[in-house]
């Protein structure tokens, strides 16, 4: 009997503790934080820190959030933060949250196997699914599978300086100039009146010329207009492409500043800043920039106007998209809760008004506002929609070496050592040796 | 201790040697060797394919330029780099005024960071804020426009080249360091005989410097073989392939085609020119100190 007692206790207490066992991972499991390492390139005077900051400080608030913690590599440059990325992807040692630096790396990633299907998270969630249109997912699919959660539509336009426009007697056309000729016309004038016209770059990536280049593509008729909407272009012999690398060659030597050969990004925004040049091909991120006093002098941003692309173009581009490199089941449930986090509605205007980054999804309620607090970012959201055409650009449509070799070859075309066909034809061979 | 024994320890005490070689250096080129023949990129694995990567590099125009840009970046930098410093040490040698003064000041480009010297002359040679149009300006130089010395391909190879070339202070120092060497009383010897300065310089320094001549062309040219952070940060290889050589061609291989396979390639074809340079030059000192 009293053997039968100490059994029945001990079992109770074997039961006692094993309900306790149970119960103690749970209690855990509530207070157990998952870390997600992040490289992070919205760094320093990026123009998005100061946003992504507060995205990781708020999302941590949430419900989904309030158990992650970050673990942060900063690598400022998207320059560096590219070629860290694409070195990870190979080694397979990809940071749990991939942020996209501008380079279309979802193929290379999503080919390597290092990253996650997010298809079956977005399937559901329909509601998140909702805010992206079908372009923006094809964008990141790769295979019948979605990899990558864009979270903002790259467009651009042209800025000018209303000073400039005015010491010339010229004026700025409402939306666009109807032709290229009307712009070069409006070119030739500035240039009368001692003001340099445009602004264009080839080193890196050749940002600005490139956005001159997909406009004058994009602009040229239905053709051109396919071809600049083309994914991974082979053939750049085309009519189109060869008369846009003969303006392109014609702007060089004509109506840019002598250090845009060989020049960069920075320092040609600096001539813009400063008032040396009259037009500026950019996205609605530099905005904030025309404000910042450390970047521009004081009061530029009221001197500023934007206008589209001749022809009513417009470079619009779905936006490579952030990728989940987790491979732990738990560290991609909160990556994504993350992303889901980053796509809010809420946070696409908050992005919208603190970075200038265009919102991916459409039909958002824009807060009447900004108008008031930002009315150069109000008058570019206004000017989108009166766009004719749109077209992609080089950096989201084409091949990584292809970029390159643009760049390289622009100097050899402004200095007319190559014919326009000659740099066409170096575009097409370095293109075809992707298919080598 | 016997010669077996003592060969026996020098065996050993060079294993810690060996072992680290083998995993620092060896097991990479092997790799290397092995992955340029085969199809492999950044999304699959290596996949023996053959010669198909050599094929396809040499029959690429950019890379014959790439070769040929490097084997004249090492011809320039054997001879009037190494000149350079050896001219650099012959002065310093005699100590004149403020000889101490020069060494150091001639060291600083050596200690500066090739990314900054890069971003200096980017900076010191824009046609547009540089020191290109007062130069001009100040001789009289009529001019169309401001040259683009790193954006146009006429120049930029020199250009590039000058961002090194004359900043020769490690060689000045290793030259210095033989000359130093040399016992005095030779000099004082041939004085007595009435030997000039010059003659002094090139009938007794110079035929000693024969040994640290050749290791300063090896160290020089190896270096050429290898040369990407200055040519990166100024030009990437352009404009057109003008300024490209092998370590770029190399790197664009890996990081925008994603093709390792041609890229362990290319670094194999970087390897072998390596190690002919170093068995030439060797054999071209060592016979000339046969000879002497």
């Amino acid at each position: 009997m009293k053997r039968k007692m100490i059994s029945k206790i001990m079992a109770a207490a074997l039961i006692g503790t094993m309900c306790a066992g149970m119960a103690v991972p749970v209690m855990a499991a509530d207070d157990e934080k998952v870390t997600l390492s992040v490289i992070n390139y919205h760094v320093g005077t990026d123009y998005a820190a100061e946003y992504y900051s507060y995205l990781f400080e708020a999302f941590q608030q949430t419900e989904e959030g309030k158990n992650v913690e970050f673990s942060f590599e900063e690598i400022p440059t998207t320059d560096a933060f590219n070629q860290k990325i694409k070195l990870l992807i190979s080694s397979g040692d990809l940071p749990d949250i991939v942020f996209n630096g501008g380079n279309n790396i979802i193929e290379l990633a999503a080919k390597s196997g290092k990253v996650a299907d997010l298809t079956p998270y977005l399937d559901a969630d329909p509601e998140w699914k909702s805010l992206f249109d079908d372009t923006s997912l094809e964008f990141n699919t790769v295979d019948g599978k979605i990899y990558g959660i864009p979270v903002s539509k790259e467009v651009s336009y042209i800025y000018y300086n209303k000073d400039l426009f005015e010491q010339a007697g010229i004026e700025a056309p409402e939306v666009a100039y109807a032709t290229w000729d009307e712009f070069f016309e409006a070119c030739d004038k500035l240039k009368e009146a001692g003001i340099t016209p445009i602004g264009m770059d080839s080193a890196d990536s050749g940002w600005l010329t490139n956005l001159w280049m997909s406009a004058l593509i994009g602009t040229n008729g239905e053709a051109g207009n396919e071809w600049m909407n083309t994914m991974y272009p082979t053939d750049y012999n085309t009519p189109e492409v060869i008369a846009a690398a003969e303006n392109i060659q014609k702007m060089f030597q004509n109506y840019t500043t002598p250090d845009a050969v060989g020049g960069k990004y920075d320092p040609m925004a600096t001539h813009f800043f400063n008032g040396e040049v009259a037009m500026f091909p950019n996205g609605p991120w530099m905005i904030p920039d025309f404000s910042e006093t450390e970047k521009a002098p004081e009061g530029f941003y009221d001197k500023v106007g934007i206008m589209l692309l001749p022809g009513n173009g417009m470079e619009m581009v779905p936006t490579p998209g952030d990728m989940v490199g987790a491979t732990d089941p738990e560290k991609i449930e909160a990556a994504v809760a993350f992303l889901k986090f980053e796509t809010t509605p809420e946070n696409q205007i908050k992005a919208l008004e603190m970075t200038g980054l265009q919102p991916v999804s459409d039909n958002l309620e824009i807060p009447e506002t900004l108008s008031e607090s930002d009315p150069l970012m109000a008058q570019a959201l206004e000017i989108q929609g009166k766009a004719g055409v749109t077209y992609g650009q080089n950096q989201a449509y084409w091949y990584q070496n292809t970029i390159d070799t643009f760049s390289t070859e622009l100097p050899e075309l402004a200095y007319g050592n190559i014919t326009a066909e000659e740099f066409c034809t170096k575009l097409s061979e370095a293109a075809a040796k992707n298919l080598e | 201790m016997n010669t077996k024994n003592k060969k026996i320890w020098i065996f050993l005490f060079t294993i810690p040697c060996m072992i680290l070689f083998a995993l620092v250096y060896a097991a990479p080129i092997i790799t290397v060797f092995y992955t340029s023949l085969c199809d492999y990129t950044a999304f699959s694995a290596p996949a023996f394919q053959g010669i198909k990567n050599f094929i396809t590099i040499f029959s690429d125009s950019d890379f014959i330029c790439s070769i040929r840009n490097t084997l004249l970046w090492v011809v320039l930098q054997s001879t009037l780099h190494v000149g350079v410093g050896l001219a650099m040490a012959l002065v310093l040698r005699r100590k004149p005024k403020g000889w101490k003064i020069a060494r150091t000041a001639y060291m600083i480009p050596n200690i500066i960071p090739t990314a900054a010297t890069g971003v200096m002359f980017t900076l010191l040679l824009n046609p547009m804020f540089g020191i290109v149009k007062p130069v001009l300006d100040f001789f009289g130089v009529n001019y169309a426009m401001v040259p683009n010395l790193f954006g146009n391909s006429r120049y930029a190879f020199w250009t590039v080249t000058a961002t090194w070339i004359f900043y020769s202070g490690f060689n000045t120092i290793i030259f210095l360091a033989e000359m130093g060497a040399v016992s005095k009383e030779i000099y004082e010897a041939a004085a007595i005989d009435g030997a000039t300065p010059w003659q002094a310089d090139r009938y007794i320094t110079l035929p000693l410097m024969r040994n640290v001549c050749g290791t300063c062309v090896t160290l020089a040219s190896v270096a050429m073989v290898s040369q990407f952070d200055i040519i990166y940060m100024t030009t990437k290889g352009g404009p057109g392939t003008s300024t490209l050589n092998l370590p770029i061609y190399l790197y664009k291989a890996a990081t925008l085609e994603n093709n390792y396979g041609k890229a362990n390639a290319v670094g194999v074809v970087q390897i072998i020119i390596g190690i002919t340079l170093v068995i030439l030059i060797k054999g071209l000192f060592r016979e000339k100190k046969e000879a002497a």
